[in-house]
């Protein structure tokens, strides 16, 4: 009776976790087969595959460009994410005080999160035009510039990191907001007891009270930034001089403008081993905090 | 894991695309082997000249001269020389093979050196080169071999009169002589030997040399000629004087007046032609019989049937079709030309395909006399390439009646069934007033539904809605629905989505060349020169030359040439007048100009206008408006690869990058880019850009009406010419996808998509150009052309217009050149000769990975 009722749970168990599981087999196991499967293959979309053995492998190793790509997306992590942190936590902190529309402010922030990436990059082509954009206009007025912002080879990326830091930002604040909520009154009132300046809260409280959220913002910007597509995509196409070519974009390439099926598996593959390094490295340097 | 998953959707497409339906019909071949056989060199009075020998007899088929039995005239006639000539520049004109230029000349040579100094002309000559003066049918006139020999030397200067002015030069004293003299005859109001018949040969020549006022006056005469009506007897047949009858030999009153309607603008004259096109023909055709001559009392001459006497009914056909518009007779062009494949009393072919012979004739019982002499030959092949040239005409020339049994001419059935190769059966049906005096069923076949995939561009889903419901009104038993190619951000990655997925349409107008590698390769699109009606349309429109670049390595033609649209420097004549630069037309050149254009306007220390803007963006396609039309120009059309394999590490490349990074250095290109949607030609900010015809109708609409503009042809290295040279062209193609169950009606539909009056439409409404011969001849496109100004510079650039070559890495391939252009030409990081060697070494590697 026992056994039958715990077969039974079982078997409601699995009926219930079957849509789930049937969504994982087709939707991430199946890709991630036929990708590990591709990645030994020639196949051109259009005729069937043909087996290459090991010469995607070869040729990645060989690839300047592929390398090029990830020295630019280590290059983009370097700036971004140091930069989306600062960022999202001085806004966090900002929009923590009582102040005024501070809904208001919060959802203007978060705006741009929900805004389609291409209109987002779109928006900033023009503001970053040599020509007309809005910030040479600026720069202008104070006797800066022009400046060629997406096609001078030092400034593409870094001007990239800044509209993706801005795009994201959003995001993180809410993460942070939620964090600050966490912080006991007392090591404010603690603090100030031993006369702290603003600057000493700051730094001796909030700061370490915020590195489970900060573990996750610099976890989830890198995988993110690690994913880095739509922009140079739109912007630069790659250059100048595959300044910004990233790794996705490249990917892309192979797969839809050459039609190189399996080698561009080969780089997503490379790409999700790299990921995890970087995830691996970085979560040994920023702490290991369990996450909220 | 976003990337596998794409991965997974698009590996429910594994597996090659299914074959397409076997297309029963093949296209006419135009075999020339059994003509050139028969060609000879002789020298008359000095002159080396060619020839065509009168028979050939079977079974050995070797040149034979005129038989004592007639009275050994000569080894050679005018009247076959002059024919074979316009057979010859008929095929120059269709294809641009050199060696048949080689024969018209030497048929045109031959015709000259039989002009007796004053427009008179010998018919025959002797194997010592003698003219014939004496024997009868050969004498010294102003007669039939006079007026054939105008025919042929107005059809030189029509075909050769702007690519070979020094042949047609050396024609003029004869042309001028002959039309003086056959224009006396004509203002005295007589007909020129007193025939129809040759009168009708000589007004095509008329026509042909833009004689418009003697033509005007050989035509009056040959309307006058036309006798009976619909019911009475000769049935509006156009008959000699002499005897009163209407001759089938050489009867080409029809096609004369036809076409003398088009160039003389007179429509009375298709009328007039119509009269017997739809009195006396249909009753040919109904009958089965192709009999010699037709008296006024109706009676048939028993006799023969011979390609001289249904060749000039296929073309009469034809050229009713083209003055009037009417499809029908192009139909029935073909049904006439069938004579050829089968549809005789023999119910064999009377032209043999492999061997270029047409037998001299089939008797009422249906026995050949399987010899081949110049006369049926020539007159053959003209009626056969006139027909393969024809989409409608080539669809239904291997059809042939069910009942090879002829009946009377004067009481024929009401209806006759034909069936073509595919068993499809269709009934001629009379019917007085139609065009053709006929009416054409399809028995027992349902309606065809095509689906059609135009480009997205609003302008050209305008002209394919316009073209579509044109095409459905026209025929009901093949209805086309248009939908734009699905939105994306590239055509080709919609269609290979597409074809993963099995949604492909039956046709597509917007094929570049990377994706038909791609489609070919896949086998996705079905071979179009072997479907008579495309064979038609590709022959129709552009020499074989132009079509060569266009062939895959199978040798087969996938796709159509639809679009072709040539860079060339467009500028701004306001700024260049007023820096007193001339249009720049050599890389020098180029770089002096664009140093007195730079200019700083605003006095802020920095330059604000400059001379040409090259695209700063990496993509491929941006090395369409700087790299690779500079690149054409200075190779002489040689693209960046040759025979698969990479062939751009050259001097060329080399010219085109150094003149490019000089630009770049000397900060007269801008190196940044301007915003999106921001064109700085319109404001002047630049004072130049390398562009196509389709920019046209944008410009028209969006600049001030104080801008000037012009085009000059893009710049080649110092000492070249730039008028000869090659450009850039992307050539957009129509396909027929596998996927069709219907390839036959798709190719009907993608051979009318291409036709004079789609292209017609094409330029009108998009400022685009056909991949078309001749656009700049005749008036066909006169006043389309003129609609847009400069495109008629444009279209000077078609026939020289290169595209990318057609291999499945090519997109790569310039993609790395793109990056080694941006390296040493925009960035000056490396010098030009290492960037390209080392793009040529990477694309190698694309290569050889494949």
């Amino acid at each position: 009776m026992g056994a039958d009722a715990g077969s039974g749970e079982r078997r409601a168990g699995l009926l219930l976790a079957s849509p789930y599981i049937a969504f994982l087999l087709v939707f991430s196991l199946y890709p991630i087969g036929f990708a590990v499967f591709l990645v030994f293959s020639n196949w051109d979309l259009l005729t069937a595959p043909q087996f290459a053995g090991l010469d995607n492998v070869r040729t990645l190793f060989q690839d300047a460009r592929f390398w090029r790509s990830i020295v630019n997306i280590l290059v983009f992590l370097a700036i971004h994410v140091p930069l989306q942190v600062a960022v999202a936590v001085a806004l966090a902190v900002a929009l923590d005080r009582p102040l005024a529309l501070r809904a208001f402010w919060r959802a203007a922030f978060f705006l741009p999160v929900v805004i389609s990436g291409a209109v987002v990059t779109i928006l900033w082509n023009s503001l970053y035009a040599t020509d007309v954009g809005l910030i040479n206009n600026v720069l202008g007025e104070i006797g800066i510039g022009p400046i060629p912002w997406l096609t001078d080879p030092t400034i593409a990326m870094p001007a990239i990191a800044v509209m993706v830091t801005w795009k994201n930002v959003g995001f993180y604040v809410i993460i942070y907001l939620a964090g600050l909520q966490y912080v006991p009154r007392s090591c404010y009132e603690a603090i100030e007891l031993e006369g702290a300046t603003r600057w000493q809260r700051f730094r001796h409280v909030t700061l370490p009270m915020l590195r489970p959220q900060t573990a996750i913002v610099v976890t989830l910007s890198t995988i993110n930034g690690f994913q880095l597509f739509i922009e140079p995509y739109i912007m630069t196409g790659g250059g100048p001089l595959r300044r910004t070519l990233s790794p996705v974009l490249y990917m892309y390439k192979n797969a839809f403008s050459y039609q190189k099926m399996g080698y561009a598996a080969t780089i997503g593959l490379a790409l999700a081993v790299i990921i995890a390094a970087v995830l691996l490295v970085q979560r040994l340097v920023v702490g290991r905090e369990e996450p909220m | 894991m976003r990337a596998a998953a794409l991965l997974l959707a698009c590996g429910c497409g594994i597996g090659a695309m299914p074959p397409p339906p076997e297309v029963e019909a093949r296209p006419l071949a135009i075999e020339l082997a059994h003509l050139r056989g028969l060609g000879m060199d002789l020298v008359i009075e000095g002159r080396p000249v060619r020839a065509v020998a009168l028979y050939a007899e079977a079974p050995d088929y070797r040149p034979a001269p005129s038989p004592a039995r007639d009275g050994s005239e000569g080894v050679a006639c005018l009247d076959d020389a002059a024919r074979a000539a316009v057979l010859y520049l008929r095929l120059y004109e269709h294809s641009g093979d050199p060696s048949a230029l080689a024969e018209a000349r030497g048929l045109l040579a031959f015709v000259a050196a039989m002009e007796q100094g004053d427009g008179e002309y010998v018919n025959f000559v002797a194997a010592d080169g003698a003219p014939n003066r004496e024997a009868l049918t050969s004498r010294k006139s102003a007669s039939y071999w006079a007026a054939r020999a105008l025919w042929a030397l107005g059809e030189a200067v029509r075909v050769l009169g702007e690519s070979d002015p020094s042949t047609v030069a050396a024609l003029e004293p004869m042309i001028e002589r002959t039309v003086a003299r056959i224009g006396r005859e004509l203002e005295a109001g007589e007909l020129v030997g007193g025939s129809t018949t040759a009168t009708a040969e000589a007004l095509l020549g008329l026509l042909a040399l833009d004689e418009k006022r003697l033509a005007a006056r050989a035509a009056d005469l040959l309307v006058a000629r036309a006798d009976g009506s619909i019911e009475r007897p000769p049935w509006g047949a156009h008959v000699d004087p002499a005897s009163g009858d209407w001759h089938a030999w050489g009867a080409r009153t029809v096609e004369a007046l036809a076409r003398a309607a088009v160039v003389l603008d007179r429509p009375a004259l298709a009328a007039a032609a119509r009269r017997e096109a739809d009195g006396l023909w249909p009753r040919l055709l109904l009958s089965g019989a192709a009999p010699a001559s037709v008296a006024t009392d109706g009676e048939v001459t028993p006799g023969a049937e011979i390609a001289y006497g249904v060749s000039p009914r296929v073309g009469g056909y034809l050229a009713l079709a083209a003055a009037t518009g009417e499809e029908r007779y192009a139909e029935l062009a073909g049904l006439a030309a069938a004579w050829l494949t089968g549809a005789n009393p023999s119910g064999e072919a009377m032209y043999d395909e492999a061997s270029g012979r047409v037998y001299d004739g089939v008797g009422p019982g249906g026995k050949i006399n399987r010899n081949s002499g110049a006369e049926s030959t020539v007159e053959g092949l003209l009626a056969a390439l006139a027909v393969a040239a024809d989409p409608v005409a080539a669809g239904l020339v291997r059809y042939a009646p069910r009942e090879r049994a002829p009946a009377l001419v004067a009481r024929p059935p009401e209806t006759r069934e034909w069936k073509g190769p595919g068993g499809d059966r269709l009934i001629l049906r009379r019917a007085p007033g139609e065009p053709g005096g006929l009416a054409l069923e399809r028995a027992g076949a349902a309606p065809v539904r095509l689906t059609y995939w135009p480009a997205a561009s609003p302008v050209e889903v305008e002209l394919a809605r316009e073209l579509a419901a044109s095409w459905n009104q026209d025929h009901p038993d093949i209805q086309v629905s248009v939908q734009p190619i699905p939105a994306g951000r590239t055509s080709e990655e919609v269609l290979l989505a597409a074809i993963v997925s099995r949604s492909t349409p039956d046709v597509c107008s917007n094929i570049t060349a990377p994706l038909l590698a791609r489609l070919h390769r896949a086998r996705a699109v079905v071979r179009l020169d072997t479907i008579p009606a495309t064979a038609a349309r590709l022959r129709e429109r552009a020499t074989a030359a132009m079509i060569e670049p266009t062939r895959l390595p199978d040798g087969g033609l996938y796709a159509m040439p639809w679009k072709v649209n040539p860079m060339m420097i467009l500028y701004n004549a306001g700024l260049l007048e007023a820096a007193g630069v001339s249009p720049p037309r050599t890389h020098s050149e180029l770089l002096a100009a664009a140093r007195k254009l730079a200019r700083d306007t605003d006095g802020d220390g920095r330059l604000d206008r400059w001379a040409m803007w090259m695209p700063l963006k990496m993509s491929w396609h941006e090395r369409f408006y700087d790299f690779y039309p500079l690149y054409l120009a200075a190779s002489g059309g040689r693209t960046l690869l040759e025979g698969g394999e990479v062939a751009f590490d050259n001097r060329h490349a080399l010219a085109a990058v150094t003149l490019l990074r000089a630009g770049f250095d000397a900060r007269v290109f801008p190196r940044a880019n301007f915003s999106d949607g921001r064109d700085p030609f319109l404001d002047g900010t630049v004072a130049m850009k390398m562009i196509g015809p389709w920019f046209l109708r944008e410009l028209e609409q969006m600049k001030d009406d104080d801008l000037r503009y012009r085009v000059t042809p893009v710049p080649v290295p110092d000492g070249g010419d730039a008028d000869a040279a090659a450009t850039f062209a992307d050539m957009k193609s129509v396909v027929v996808f596998s996927t069709t169950r219907h390839p036959e009606a798709a190719a009907r539909f993608v051979a009318y998509l291409t036709s004079p009056e789609a292209d017609r439409r094409l330029i009108e409404l998009t400022a685009q150009l056909p991949h078309r011969r001749g656009l700049l001849q005749g008036r066909r496109f006169r006043a389309a052309l003129a609609r847009w100004p400069t495109l008629r510079d444009y279209a000077r650039r078609v026939e020289r217009a290169r595209d990318l070559d057609l291999h499945p890495d090519i997109i790569e391939i310039l993609d790395i050149l793109s990056e080694a252009y941006e390296a040493s030409a925009i960035y000056g990081v490396e010098p030009p000769a290492r960037a390209l060697a080392r793009a040529a070494d990477e694309a190698r590697v694309v290569i050889g990975g494949r």
